[in-house]
């Protein structure tokens, strides 16, 4: 199965993560506030393609950032 | 309304007592914030016990601070005892009143400063325009049809209105760079951990700044030295000693090494907004022109990290208020509380990559210069930009330049360039960690040449 995190990725595909996701986090929606979810959500999707496509060395530190000196 | 800098030496030499200039501070908002809407609360009764105060510690001899009667206000996510910290939201405007006051707003009490209200922004901090469903747009002072920049809307605003000299805000993509840029006042985005946010609503712990707003560059440097400090209490807060800002500002730019941000800086601006950094860039004698590395999946990282942590922050609240919350965010937050694991954590890991990168031009260079927005102030309600040859949302969109800054912490000096198009647009002054030192004084000298001037509007300055 495909990563959500696509520039193609389609309404449908997210639509269908999006409501078991709800479901999973206590969140109720209306059948508008899903579309409205779903639209950014793809959008989110397409940013994070941008994210998850470059790549990190292997031993890079996940830690955040919480202190500069 | 005059300088801070110059409204505490009036009150500490006595030509002037703090209540006249509290007095004269609430008169001028009663009269002129209804066409901006850039209070949600005026602090009548706590502004003038404040004054009485500092007028009591002068006529007994006491030493006064550094912002001895100067009225102030902050954007409404800072706690103030007595009122809910409402934080941009109808819902929260339902919970207690705050015990106790933000740290920042002790530390400004300490220095002598009259708090004098609360002031608008975007619900939650997640917006870039202050269009506010629940208390209304805060309008742009040098044209009302045009949106003052947001979250921090209403610390700029009131700030570009006459109404005050010296306000605090939020910055966690941008919010005070935003707003400062499109109102035409200088803003202070200290480093990360810098200055505390004990007592101030969150919106991304690991993103969130607070800083002044004011109108010159010595006023930002006297509040933000007078804010300065270790807090315990803010696990984020740095471990350092205050570094006062305000002796810099005198010393000119002789031996800094200044750098223009190009390519995607370039790519992405307007017209303006190229000439307001190229113009800030020449003044301070710019030696090269550079890019940052992977500054659009920088941005995207920030992105996530923002849409994730927001939106998990706030999952309680979703569950059950989702109907009375701010229809601009609120299915923002939940799609950012679905996000997967997975892309959060590679986008931390982008972050620190990005960040180390970014932290080696700082052998070269001192401060970078880039534009702090694409365009300046856009149409209340307008919803698209036309930049880069693409159409595209213009709401999240007016931090293309300030989040790949701020999601490393770096410090900017948020700083309006003049001569560059009839509505106001400011540049960001970017140095390396804890050298907001650096930024200020670049600024103070871009003042000094007059190349950057707050723009107070016309029929209201004095």
């Amino acid at each position: 199965m495909p990563t959500l995190a696509r520039e193609d990725v389609t309404d449908d595909e997210v639509r269908a993560y999006v409501r078991a996701a709800c479901d999973a986090q206590g969140l109720v929606l209306d059948d508008a506030g899903l579309d409205r979810v779903v639209e950014v959500f793809a959008r989110n999707a397409r940013i994070a393609a941008q994210v998850l496509a470059f790549p990190l060395p292997e031993d890079q530190d996940p830690a955040a950032i919480l202190r500069l000196d | 309304m005059r300088r801070a800098t110059e409204i505490a030496e009036s009150v500490r030499s006595g030509a002037v007592t703090a209540l006249e200039v509290t007095e004269a501070a609430l008169a001028t908002i009663a009269a002129r914030d209804t066409a901006h809407n850039c209070f949600t609360t005026v602090t009548f009764d706590r502004a003038r016990r404040e004054a009485e105060s500092v007028d009591a510690a002068r006529r007994a001899g006491k030493p006064l601070g550094p912002l001895a009667g100067v009225p102030y206000a902050v954007k409404n996510l800072f706690d103030v005892a007595g009122l809910p910290t409402v934080a941009g939201t109808r819902t929260r405007s339902l919970l207690p009143p705050a015990r106790d006051d933000a740290e920042l707003v002790k530390r400004l009490t300490q220095a002598g400063a009259i708090l004098v209200g609360t002031l608008n922004m975007d619900a939650y901090a997640y917006g870039f325009t202050t269009e506010n469903t629940a208390y209304g747009v805060t309008h742009n002072p040098h044209d009302r049809k045009r949106i003052a920049g947001g979250s921090s809307g209403g610390s700029a605003a009131a700030l570009a209105a006459g109404m005050v000299p010296l306000s605090l805000g939020s910055d966690t993509n941008g919010s005070i760079r935003v707003p400062a840029s499109l109102c035409g006042v200088f803003g202070l985005k200290p480093t990360f951990g810098r200055l505390p946010r004990t007592g101030s609503y969150p919106f991304v712990a690991n993103l969130d700044h607070l800083g002044p707003f004011a109108t010159s560059t010595a006023d930002l440097a006297i509040s933000y030295d007078a804010m300065q400090g270790l807090d315990p209490a803010d696990p984020a807060c740095a471990q350092r000693p205050v570094e006062p800002a305000t002796p810099s500002l005198s010393r000119g730019t002789g031996e800094l090494r200044v750098a223009r941000l190009t390519g995607y800086f370039d790519d992405w601006a307007s017209d303006t907004a190229r000439a307001a950094a190229q113009r800030a860039a020449d003044s301070l004698g710019a030696v090269a022109e550079v890019e940052l590395p992977e500054v659009a999946r920088a941005r995207a990282a920030a992105f996530i990290i923002t849409a994730t942590e927001g939106g998990t922050l706030r999952l309680p609240e979703l569950r059950t208020r989702y109907a009375d919350m701010e229809p601009h965010s609120r299915d923002r937050l939940v799609a950012g509380a679905l996000t997967p694991g997975a892309w959060y954590v590679h986008a931390q890991k982008l972050r620190a990559w990005y960040l180390a990168k970014v932290r080696e031009l700082f052998s070269r260079f001192d401060v970078l210069i880039a534009p702090s927005t694409p365009v300046p102030a856009t149409e209340i309600g307008q919803d698209w930009l036309q930049l880069n040859g693409q159409r595209i949302p213009l709401r999240p969109n007016l931090g293309l330049f300030t989040q790949p800054i701020s999601c490393i912490g770096l410090p900017v000096a948020a700083v309006p360039i003049e001569g560059v198009s009839p509505l106001p647009i400011g540049v960001q002054i970017i140095a390396a960690p804890w050298r907001e030192d650096l930024c200020l004084r670049a600024a103070a000298h871009l003042e000094r040449l007059g190349i950057a001037k707050a723009r107070i509007v016309p029929d209201t300055a004095s």
